[in-house]
């Protein structure tokens, strides 16, 4: 049991990335032609817009200069939700500490990119398109890995924004077009009239749709995909009207987005991936109290998501990853807040996550400009989450090569 | 230099193509355009004078033989139904369907074709057909006339399944609206 949470295993001083592994036996196919995801992996990216403070989320209590270059923003040991050796979370973090000693959470510290920007936009950006070195925005890394997928992505839907007003830029591709879904109305039909007549409607149109042969024809294919989409709709009108979460949400932004997606989920839509955002973290002064909220919904809310997604037998499939643009200065500034940073953590959760803490804590004394040096690029974070998870191809997704990590069971 | 190059009539002739005739455009197709865009010595007018009056232009192979645009889509129906759209609000619908006016995602520009239909966009092109005539689009007069008139309206051919539909107007409207056929041009 307790094999998996003692992982603070770091593997070389350079982090833990390891260039050149095969890949995992599960992962690997019977034959060519075999189908991309057979069993419906999804992944779920939570995005941390603004820059979260990670020093104040993954806190090395014990170290000197932290106490020194936080004396009003530090979180003392015993304040801090204990994970493993000097390392503990932020006190609001109760549920990701009940899913650490699950053994569903894995942090993977001490992320980012070479030269790093200090711009909101510019950062962010970057993590979308995973391409620091240039500033090229036409489609993100995900929307660049729909490209390559093993079978093809036609008529399916590949990935849902949820809840954000624009197409997040990770899910833009030059060949798909990802739905961005404000919220779960948009995934209805509208029918006017008594449910007698709705449903009488709606079964007109399914007949009208359906009955096309299974072949190539734009009208074949629109039929299909009709087909459908008035077969998907019902069902996510099903779990609207009587979704029982197996725990409940808690009543915050990010809790009631998770909640949405978990209704698709259970619709089987058929996305793979998802994106939700939570917004707030440029906590430039007065941090304390809104990162302390901040923590408390993230944490909350995905607790709840994987124990809903337990209960119905689907946290097996479903891999849930954050980021944020950077992390932030290690010393506070002079309004009781903190400055634009670098290298930061991030989470993942699931049961398929080798829980634990992934790689070193960034040191404190060997800083680059008063900022957390990285030691795992990002782009090895994203190309185990495609090939390892989704089993994508990776490669012209994140525009390399890149060594995977070790943080799949 | 790039105009003498072979690929570049092909290129363009191409776009023409999918942009006015069809989606799917044969090699044959695009020989044939290329050699006039060359022989006019790529001026444009006299090249779209002759594609939009072409024999292929008017062809059973050129129609319903591209996906409609979600612009397409929304103000063809307006037209169609006799709606002066509110363009706010068309922008808005066609912006979800994935064609913000002026703004594509990418600069590459729209893709089209059958990039623009998921199950999830085929949904929301059928309720803007229901908020069209709840006059959400704006003002719309309650439909009368009879099957036939909004078949060829909306449809221009006739449809299996819808030959013998009886349904109210608006019903019938909604049917025609949603239909596969629909989505066709």
């Amino acid at each position: 049991m307790n094999t998996r949470r003692t992982f603070l295993k770091t593997l070389g001083a350079s982090g833990l990335v390891s260039l050149g592994t095969r890949p995992h036996p599960a992962f690997a196919r019977a034959a060519d032609g075999g189908k991309a995801n057979p069993d419906g992996r999804i992944l779920v990216l939570v995005q941390l817009a603004g820059g979260n403070d990670g020093l104040n989320t993954v806190v090395p209590f014990e170290e000197d200069n932290y106490r020194k270059l936080r004396p009003s923003l530090g979180i003392g040991k015993g304040a801090a939700l204990k994970l493993e050796g000097a390392l503990g979370l932020h006190p609001q973090m109760q549920g990701f500490k009940e899913l650490f000693d699950d053994g569903a959470l894995g942090i993977v510290q001490g992320v980012g990119y070479p030269n790093p920007n200090r711009s909101h936009f510019r950062s962010m950006d970057i993590w979308h398109t995973a391409k620091p070195g240039i500033e090229d925005k036409r489609d993100g890394w995900i929307g660049r890995a729909f490209d390559h997928v093993r079978g093809g992505l036609a008529g399916k839907v590949p990935a849902v924004a949820l809840g954000t007003d624009r197409l997040p830029l990770s899910l833009v591709s030059t060949k798909f077009t990802v739905p961005t879904v404000r919220s779960l109305r948009d995934y209805q039909l509208q029918l006017r009239g008594s449910k007698a007549e709705q449903a009488a409607h709606r079964a007109r149109m399914r007949q009208l749709a359906e009955g096309g042969s299974a072949g190539n024809s734009d009208l074949d294919f629109l039929r299909r995909t009709a087909t459908t989409a008035l077969d998907t709709s019902a069902k996510i009108a099903e779990v609207m009207s009587d979704y029982k979460p197996a725990k409940p949400y808690p009543q915050n932004g990010l809790g009631q987005r998770l909640k949405s997606v978990a209704q698709l989920i259970t619709a089987d839509l058929g996305a793979s991936v998802y994106f939700v955002s939570l917004g707030g973290f440029d906590t430039h002064a007065e941090q304390e109290g809104a990162h302390a909220g901040l923590m408390q919904e993230l944490s909350s809310a995905l607790a709840a998501f994987h124990a809903d997604l337990k209960g119905h037998g689907l946290s097996k499939r479903v891999l849930t990853a954050t980021f944020s643009e950077f992390g932030r200065r290690v010393k506070e500034n002079g309004s009781l807040g903190t400055d634009h940073g670098a290298a930061g953590p991030m989470f993942f959760i699931g049961d398929a996550v080798k829980a634990g803490v992934h790689g070193k804590h960034p040191s404190l004394t060997d800083l680059d400009q008063g900022d957390l040096k990285h030691h795992t690029d990002f782009r090895s974070v994203y190309t185990t989450l495609l090939e390892d998870w989704l089993d994508w191809p990776a490669e012209a997704a994140v525009g390399g090569k890149f060594g995977k990590l070790k943080v799949l069971g | 230099m790039c105009l003498a190059h072979k690929a570049c009539a092909r290129f363009i002739a191409f776009k023409l193509l999918r942009a006015f005739v069809l989606d799917q455009p044969t090699d044959a197709h695009i020989t044939a355009l290329a050699a006039r865009l060359r022989a006019h010595d790529f001026a444009m007018r006299p090249v779209m004078r002759e594609l939009l009056g072409s024999k292929l232009f008017f062809s059973a192979a050129a129609r319903h033989a591209r996906i409609k645009e979600p612009l397409e889509l929304t103000l063809g129906a307006c037209r169609a139904l006799g709606v002066r759209p509110n363009l706010q609000a068309i922008n808005r619908v066609s912006g979800q369907l994935g064609q913000s006016v002026f703004e594509p995602a990418t600069v590459k520009g729209w893709e089209g074709g059958r990039l623009w239909i998921t199950s999830a966009s085929l949904l929301q092109r059928n309720n803007f057909a229901m908020a069209l005539l709840d006059g959400q689009m704006g003002q719309i007069a309650e439909p009368k006339k009879s099957r036939d008139h909004y078949r060829e309206l909306l449809l221009s051919r006739e449809v299996r399944g819808m030959a013998k539909a009886k349904d109210e107007p608006r019903k019938l409207v909604h049917l025609m609206m949603t239909l596969p056929e629909f989505q066709l041009t």
